[in-house]
C-alpha cells in the first residue's frame, strides 16, 4: 500500500512538472500569494503558431540546427566508426573521442572560441552548427562502435567476395542491418544539439537565438511566461520521440 | 577479382582511411587539443591582445587569489553532495520499486525527466523554491507562513540546496534507469533466490550482493556523472550564490568582465580545471581497472 502511494507520488510530481510549465505558458499575472496565476491567455501560444514571434524563429533555429547536426554527425560517425573500429590502437581512438565530454561545454567553448574569432563563424548559424559537432560527432563515433562487430566486418567482406561493389553492399547489406541504431544515433545527437547551452552561447554570442538561449533570455528579462512556453517546446519534442520509442532517449554511450 | 586488382583496391582503402582518420582527428581532436593549447598560451602570456612574453603572473594571480582553489572546493563539496544523495535514491527505487519500475506507471514516467535540460531544471527549481515561489504559496496557503519573508531561502543559498536538488532531480531517473539494467544484466534477481535458499535474508542480500554489485558495475558512469556536475554551468548560473561560485561560472565571468588583464586568468582556469578532469579521470580510472 505504502509503495503504491509512493509511486503515484513519484509519478504526479513528474507529471506536474509538465503541468507547471503549461500553466505559466498561458499565464499573465501571477501575483502573490495564488497558487493559479490571475489572468489567463493563450496569445503566447497564438504568437507561435500564427504570427512571427521570436519564440516561433528560435524554435525553427533549434529545429534546423538539431537536424543538421544530427544528420551530419550521424553519417560522418557511421563511416568513421568503421575505420576507428578496425584501427590497429583502437582504443587509443577511442580515448581521443571521450575527451570532448570530460570537459564543461562551456569550458570547451571557453577554449576554442579564438578559432570561431579568427574565422569569422562567430555569432553565425554555421560557427554554433560546427560548435555542436565537436560533441555531437565524437558520441556518434563512440554510438557506432557496438555496430562494428567482427560478424558484420565479416559479412561485409563476403559480400565484397562474391563480387558485389562497395556500394550494393553498402545499400543492401551495412544499411539494412545498422538502420535501427541509425535512428537512435540521429535522434540522440539531435537531442545533443537541441539541449545545448554552453557552446551555443559562446560562438554564437547570443546572436544565433536557440529555444535554450531564449530560456535563459527571458528568466532574466523576468518573463517567467514566456520561458515557461519555452521551457515546454524544449521538452515536448522528446517526450514525443520518448512515446515513441524510449531506446530514442536512453540508449547511449 | 585478380591479385592486382586486390592489391590496388587494399591500397585505395588505406588511402581513404588516412583520409577518414584525418577527418576523425580534425572534428574531435583538434578543437579540444588546439584550445588546450591556445588557452595555455594565453595563460602564460604568450598569445592573445596584452601579451608581453612568457610570464607566470596570470597563474600566480589565479593561485594566490585563491577564488580557483575556492571555487574547486564549492564545485567538489556540490558534485559529492548530489551524486551521493541521487545514487542513495536510485537505489532504493531500483531495489525497493522494482516491479513499478518495470510495469506500472512509472516504466514510462520515468524517463519522462530526461527530456529536460538542465537550463529548464534550474528556472523549475528556481519557480518552485524561491521566496515568491509554487512551494512558498503551497505553504503560505496553508497558513505554515504569515509572510513571504517567512519562507526560507532556499536558492542562491550559500549551501547550494538548489544547485544540488536541480542536480538530484537530473540524476535520479538516468540512474536509476542504468541500475535497472545493471540489475537484470547482472541476473541478480536469480542470485537473490540463490541468497534466500541459502538461508540469507532480503536485506542480507541487498547490502552484501545487490548494492556492491550495482555500484561496482556503475562506478565508470558515476564517475563521469560526477564530472558532469563538477563542470555544470547552467544550473549554477540561474540559481547559484553570488559568494560562492562553481568553477566553470567562475571562469566565464573572468570573460565577461570589461577588463582584459582579466582574460589570461580566465584561460588559466579553464585549463586548469581540464587539467584536474583529466587527472582526476586517470587516477580513477586506473583504480577501477585495477580492482575490475
Amino acid at each position: 500500500m505504502g509503495r503504491k502511494i509512493l509511486t503515484t507520488i513519484l509519478a504526479s510530481a513528474i507529471l506536474l512538472t509538465f503541468l507547471f510549465f503549461g500553466m505559466l505558458s498561458v499565464g499573465q499575472a501571477w501575483f502573490y500569494p495564488g497558487i493559479l496565476p490571475q489572468r489567463f491567455s493563450l496569445q503566447s501560444w497564438q504568437e507561435l503558431l500564427v504570427g512571427q514571434s521570436e519564440l516561433q524563429e528560435g524554435l525553427l533555429l533549434s529545429l534546423v540546427l538539431g537536424v543538421g547536426v544530427a544528420i551530419l554527425s550521424t553519417l560522418s560517425g557511421f563511416v568513421i566508426s568503421k575505420e576507428i573500429s578496425r584501427a590497429k590502437y583502437k582504443n587509443r581512438w577511442l580515448l581521443l573521442a571521450y575527451w570532448p565530454f570530460v570537459l564543461s561545454p562551456v569550458v570547451l567553448a571557453i577554449l576554442v572560441q579564438r578559432f570561431f574569432l579568427l574565422t569569422g563563424m562567430s555569432g553565425e548559424v554555421i560557427g554554433v552548427l560546427l560548435g555542436q559537432l565537436i560533441l555531437a560527432f565524437p558520441f556518434a563515433v563512440i554510438f557506432f562502435q557496438s555496430f562494428w562487430s567482427h560478424e558484420v566486418l565479416q559479412l561485409e567482406e563476403q559480400s565484397q567476395t562474391l563480387g558485389a561493389p562497395a556500394a550494393y553492399t553498402l545499400q543492401n547489406v551495412l544499411l539494412p542491418l545498422a538502420k535501427p541504431l541509425l535512428l537512435i544515433c540521429f535522434f540522440q545527437t539531435f537531442l545533443i544539439s537541441w539541449f545545448e547551452y554552453g557552446l551555443t552561447q559562446f560562438i554564437g554570442l547570443g546572436k544565433v537565438k536557440t529555444l535554450t538561449i531564449l530560456v535563459f533570455k527571458y528568466v532574466n528579462e523576468a518573463n517567467i511566461f514566456h520561458a515557461a512556453l519555452a521551457s515546454l517546446l524544449i521538452m515536448l519534442p522528446p517526450a514525443l520521440l520518448l512515446w515513441l520509442n524510449k531506446k530514442f532517449i536512453f540508449r547511449g554511450i | 577479382m585478380t591479385i592486382s586488382e586486390q592489391r590496388l583496391s587494399n591500397r585505395t582503402k588505406a588511402g581513404a582511411g588516412v583520409y577518414l582518420r584525418a577527418v576523425f582527428l580534425l572534428l574531435a581532436v583538434l578543437p579540444v587539443a588546439g584550445g588546450l593549447l591556445y588557452g595555455l598560451a594565453y595563460s602564460f602570456g604568450v598569445t592573445g591582445a596584452l601579451a608581453t612574453g612568457f610570464t607566470l603572473q596570470h597563474w600566480q594571480e589565479v593561485l594566490s587569489s585563491g577564488a580557483l582553489l575556492h571555487a574547486l572546493a564549492y564545485s567538489l563539496y556540490i558534485a559529492i553532495t548530489a551524486i551521493t544523495t541521487a545514487t542513495a535514491a536510485a537505489l532504493v527505487l531500483t531495489l525497493y520499486f522494482q516491479k513499478s519500475l518495470r510495469s506500472g506507471s512509472l516504466s514510462y514516467f520515468l524517463y519522462l525527466p530526461l527530456t529536460i535540460p538542465a537550463m529548464v531544471m534550474g528556472f523549475l527549481v528556481f519557480q518552485l523554491l524561491t521566496k515568491s515561489g509554487l512551494v512558498s504559496r503551497v505553504v503560505y496557503g496553508l497558513g505554515w507562513i504569515s509572510e513571504l519573508q517567512d519562507f526560507p531561502s532556499l536558492v542562491h543559498d550559500s549551501l547550494g540546496f538548489g544547485i544540488i536538488l536541480a542536480h538530484v532531480l537530473m540524476a535520479v531517473p538516468f540512474l536509476t534507469l542504468l541500475f535497472l539494467a545493471i540489475y537484470r544484466e547482472q541476473n541478480l534477481e536469480q542470485l537473490q533466490e540463490v541468497s534466500t535458499n541459502l538461508g540469507g535474508s532480503k536485506s542480507y542480500f541487498i547490502r552484501h550482493i545487490a548494492i556492491p554489485t550495482i555500484l561496482k558495475t556503475a562506478a565508470p558512469n558515476l564517475l563521469l556523472y560526477f564530472i558532469f556536475i563538477l563542470g555544470s554551468y547552467e544550473i549554477p548560473l540561474l540559481i547559484g550564490s553570488q559568494q560562492h561560485r562553481m568553477v566553470s561560472v567562475l571562469a566565464v565571468q573572468k570573460f565577461q568582465r570589461f577588463n582584459l588583464l582579466d582574460i589570461p586568468q580566465g584561460y588559466a582556469i579553464s585549463v586548469a580545471f581540464t587539467l584536474f578532469v583529466l587527472l582526476l579521470l586517470s587516477i580513477s580510472f586506473k583504480k577501477l581497472q585495477r580492482h575490475g
